[in-house]
């Protein structure tokens, strides 16, 4: 038997001395990671964490916990303190039961590959190849992060379900430098280690950095803009986030009241989708057991569903999505639907604007009403009449979601998957470049 | 109790596997968390997590492994594992500065043990504090809020091959609160923590009732009567919060010599710093900065860091001038200095780093009144909402939360939404006067990759600039 699904099965007898219901999940990830800076390895890691969350309910008082293997042994203890507490807290005015257990779940078969995590050494080579790949470019700096992670997945609930689930993820990325201003980047997601190319991936980054040469300020305004596909996918992270249905409950969205109305152009539609082929999170059954599934949540500009745990599900009258976290329903894996330009093509559908390589730091001042803000970087390339003219310095997307959304006039045809570290939700997205007319930039003060 | 001779025999092993530098570390953190959402108990967490690990440096890489068991067994594989990627790396150049050797103890007791008091009590000051926000909310709707208690206690042993021991224990407590104020067409979202390396006796030091209280007097004002002005050109006073985070983002973490030098090039970014810089002009006479993990009851407080160098504060720039960089061994050795011991790892299983501890502008002379007096057009910025900066620290922007106009030496009606968006050698440059009184606020600062947040302190005094742009948007 799996470590995992015997320590979940031991807290699972423990929780119902005290408890009417709950659930135990029992996560253990094995990571490697080899960074690189400057042409060189800095460092290479192994790790191991296991995590223990444990649910527990009585007369509609909800408990979460999350534990570490080292909280093991001093499991009795706890759950006395959680008895302690059960008598203390206040019932929740709103409550569902733990859904029963689905009569079939879905099937991914190459969900675990045993030679991205088996193998150190593989880590480290492809750090060297892309590092090597990147100087052949005649970048000055190639520095990124080559990950691998295998993960064992143990759930139990009290109404029935009793399943465990293996995956492996791995993703590359790279940054190249030509000096400071003149940078360039791409990423790629996969779950086999044998998907990743780093060829292909520092030779994009190198592009974009050679691109970005002698960088020329222009005024802040409106620019219609092609954003890459690592720029989008900082973008939807926002979007996934923002379409839980906690984030709508707790008003951290700006798709409060929107569900049915068109908050995108119609040429845009996103999903949630884990069984999508190579998907970097490979989930089959969420936390409280239900199975996943494709989640269409904006189809040709209109919103079609928040994504719901049992609770929000209950509190938004709706259908469970199979995207639940205890707490906070979230999606595990976004997926834009490909339009029919290549990227080229969509520079030169541009009279006057903006390519952006890149946007991180993305900052919301109003949920509700989505003004955000975004460093844009690693490739801001000023476009006329079709051509890229030259790299821009200074500037600062500073728009509203729903507005960039509507503005969408381009979806490219090349999908690329996408997960890196700053993503602030941390949700993988199959991702590709989008023409936004009128993005709006501001400028520093200097 | 941590066991000691664990980690010395752990040496012993990384020692016997021909490296040239080891070093070994046992970390527990215990944690324990309520979060009320809306007058709702959301989730009640203990963590507890920890364990151990080692780095290896042999012929110039570095190999680092770890593990949450902490039988002989899987220490000695995390060992090995260690020194396996070590081993599979061809091109190592690294090396470690050299550093006194300490056999140490730290021990922060608190005065009032967090973990020791009933939980309803805890319960019952967030329920305070959600009754408080409710009876403010009328004409003025706050219609969600977010209020969590966080203790936690943290225990190190760390070794390395050199002889350094230093076992530590650090107890932390935050208060967190999030509240949304919406009227009209208008919402504010506001953050505000307290917190400290402290016990329970936290709660009388920061006063949370009486804070939040004003702080939503204040916002409920904003919301309801602030104008849009025209984008100008003001002098503006920035609160401790607004100077504290600028600090923090556009001094501390560019000065970090891993980051100066590429190593968080993929990552958060490199620096406008470059080791030239030190000893350059970079401010006025009145603007010194300092990151002194060793602020009694600070967020950020320790004596020793993850490299068992002893701890002390760091002037960053002294009276406008760069003075010093933050380090680790590694890096100092890159430009033959010692280490000023910012090297930090958040939890067992992540890898030493160079961090901040708790940085800010070093107070002035003036009296906030006298900052006031001599401006005639101009912007207070007290709190902030939306902030970001560039990669390379250069390009920053805040934009206020609670923030009034100045005029003719008096604050006046507040004002909506002022956006500050500067270079940083312009901000640096445009502070002419700081005054006497620094405040600091908890948060958690994050780097590195696989990310790391670490407990610091951002804050500082109130600071005048003079002829800075200030964007106005719309509603």
């Amino acid at each position: 038997m799996m470590e995992e699904l015997e320590i979940a099965r031991n807290i699972m007898g423990k929780i119902k001395d005290v408890a009417e219901s709950g659930a135990v999940a029992v996560v253990k990830k094995r990571s490697r990671q080899v960074r690189f800076s400057v042409n060189k390895i800095d460092s290479a890691k192994s790790w191991d964490e296991m995590s223990i969350m444990l649910l527990i309910e009585k007369e509609k008082k909800m408990l979460i916990y999350e534990l570490s293997y080292k909280a093991l042994d001093r499991l009795d203890e706890l759950i006395r303190k959680i008895s302690d507490i059960l008598k203390i807290i206040p019932p929740k005015p709103y409550y569902a039961p733990l859904p029963s257990p689905a009569d079939k779940y879905p099937q991914i078969p190459d969900a675990y590959d045993k030679e991205t995590i088996e193998y150190p050494e593989k880590i480290v080579d492809l750090a060297y190849k892309a590092i090597d790949y990147g100087i052949r470019e005649n970048i000055k700096k190639i520095s990124g992060v080559v990950y691998t992670n295998a993960y064992c997945y143990a759930l139990i609930t009290s109404s029935g379900f009793e399943r465990t689930h293996k995956y492996t993820n791995t993703y590359i990325d790279v940054r190249a430098f030509n000096n400071c201003l003149e940078t360039g980047h791409a990423s790629m997601a996969s779950r086999k280690i044998s998907n990743i190319d780093p060829k292909k991936i520092s030779e994009t980054a190198a592009y974009y950095a050679k691109l970005s040469k002698d960088p020329k300020k222009i005024n802040a305004g409106e620019y219609t803009t092609v954003f890459t596909a690592d720029a989008v996918a900082s973008i939807l992270n926002f979007v996934g986030m923002m379409a839980s249905g906690f984030a709508v409950v707790a008003g951290y969205s700006s798709f409060v009241k929107k569900l049915g109305q068109t908050v995108a152009s119609e040429i845009f539609s996103l999903e949630d989708n884990p069984h999508y082929p190579d998907s970097f999170y490979p989930i089959v059954f969420d936390d409280e057991g239900v199975p996943t599934r494709q989640n269409v949540i904006i189809k040709s500009g209109l919103l079609q569903t928040y994504l719901h745990n049992r609770i929000t599900a209950v509190l938004l009258n709706a259908e469970h999505t199979g995207n639940a976290g205890w707490i906070f329903p979230h999606p595990w894996n976004l997926v834009v639907s490909p339009g029919d330009m290549k990227e080229e093509e969509m520079i030169e559908n541009i009279k006057e604007g903006l390519l952006v390589g890149n946007v991180t730091y993305i900052r919301f001042q109003d949920y509700i009403k989505g003004d955000f803000s975004g460093i844009i970087r690693d490739g801001v390339l000023y476009i006329k009449d079709g051509e890229v003219k030259h790299a821009v310095k200074g500037l600062r997307l500073s728009d509203n979601l729903l507005r960039w959304l509507q503005n969408i006039i381009h979806v490219g045809k090349e999908q690329r998957q996408i997960y890196h570290w700053w993503l602030e939700a941390k949700t993988p997205v199959v991702s590709a470049p989008i023409t936004v007319s009128k993005a709006r930039y501001t400028e520093a003060w200097s | 109790m941590i066991d000691e001779d664990l980690v010395r025999r752990a040496l012993d092993i990384a020692l016997s596997q021909n490296v040239d530098f080891a070093e070994a570390r046992i970390q527990i953190d215990e944690e324990e968390s309520i979060y009320m959402r809306s007058g709702i108990i959301e989730a009640y967490g203990i963590s507890i997590s920890g364990g151990f690990s080692i780095r290896v440096l042999k012929n110039g890489a570095f190999g680092f492994g770890c593990t949450e068991k902490l039988d002989n067994e899987s220490i000695k594989n995390a060992i090995m594992e260690a020194v396996k990627l070590a081993n599979a790396q061809k091109r190592g150049e690294a090396t470690l500065s050299e550093e006194k050797t300490y056999n140490d103890k730290y021990e922060l007791k608190p005065q009032k043990d967090a973990f020791n008091v009933p939980l309803e009590e805890k319960v019952g000051i967030l329920a305070e504090i959600d009754k408080t926000i409710t009876s403010l909310s009328n004409e003025v709707k706050i219609p969600f809020r977010n209020i969590g208690v966080t203790i936690s206690l943290t225990k190190k042993v760390y070794a390395n091959s050199e002889g350094t021991i230093i076992r530590s224990s650090v107890p932390r407590m935050m208060i967190s609160s999030y509240y949304v104020l919406s009227y009209g067409q208008r919402t504010i979202t506001r953050h505000l923590p307290m917190g400290g390396a402290i016990g329970w006796e936290g709660i009388k030091v920061w006063n949370p009732i009486d804070k939040i209280k004003s702080d939503i007097e204040a916002l409920k004002n904003v919301i309801m009567n602030a104008q849009i002005l025209k984008t100008d050109v003001y002098d503006v006073i920035l609160g401790p919060e607004v100077s504290g985070l600028a600090t923090h983002e556009s001094c501390g973490h560019p000065f970090e010599l891993d980051r100066i030098m590429g190593r968080e090039g993929a990552q958060a970014g490199e620096s406008y710093a470059t080791v030239d810089l030190l000893g350059e002009r970079m401010a006025n006479e009145v603007v010194t900065i300092i990151d002194d993990p060793t602020l009694p009851n600070s967020y950020g407080y320790y004596l020793y860091d993850d490299e068992g160098v002893r701890a002390r504060p760091r002037y960053l720039i002294k009276k406008g001038i760069v003075h010093e960089f933050l380090m680790n061994r590694e890096y100092a050795a890159k430009i033959n200095m010692k280490s000023n011991a910012a090297a930090r790892a958040s939890d067992f299983n992540r890898e030493p780093i160079i961090r901040m501890a708790n940085t800010y502008i070093a107070p002035g002379d003036y009296e906030f009144e006298e900052l006031v007096r001599d401006i005639k057009h101009g912007i207070y910025i007290k709190t902030f909402g939306e902030w970001n900066i560039d990669d390379r620290r250069y390009n920053q922007r805040y934009i206020g939360q609670e923030a009034y106009l100045i005029e003719r030496g008096e604050i006046k009606a507040p004002v909506w939404r002022p956006i500050f968006e500067i270079t940083t050698p312009k901000y640096y440059s445009s502070i002419d006067a700081v005054d006497k009184n620094v405040e600091f606020q908890p948060a958690s600062c994050g780097k590195g990759d696989p990310g790391q947040l670490v407990p610091v302190f951002t804050g500082g005094p109130n600071v005048r600039l003079r002829n800075v742009r200030i964007l106005f948007g719309g509603e």
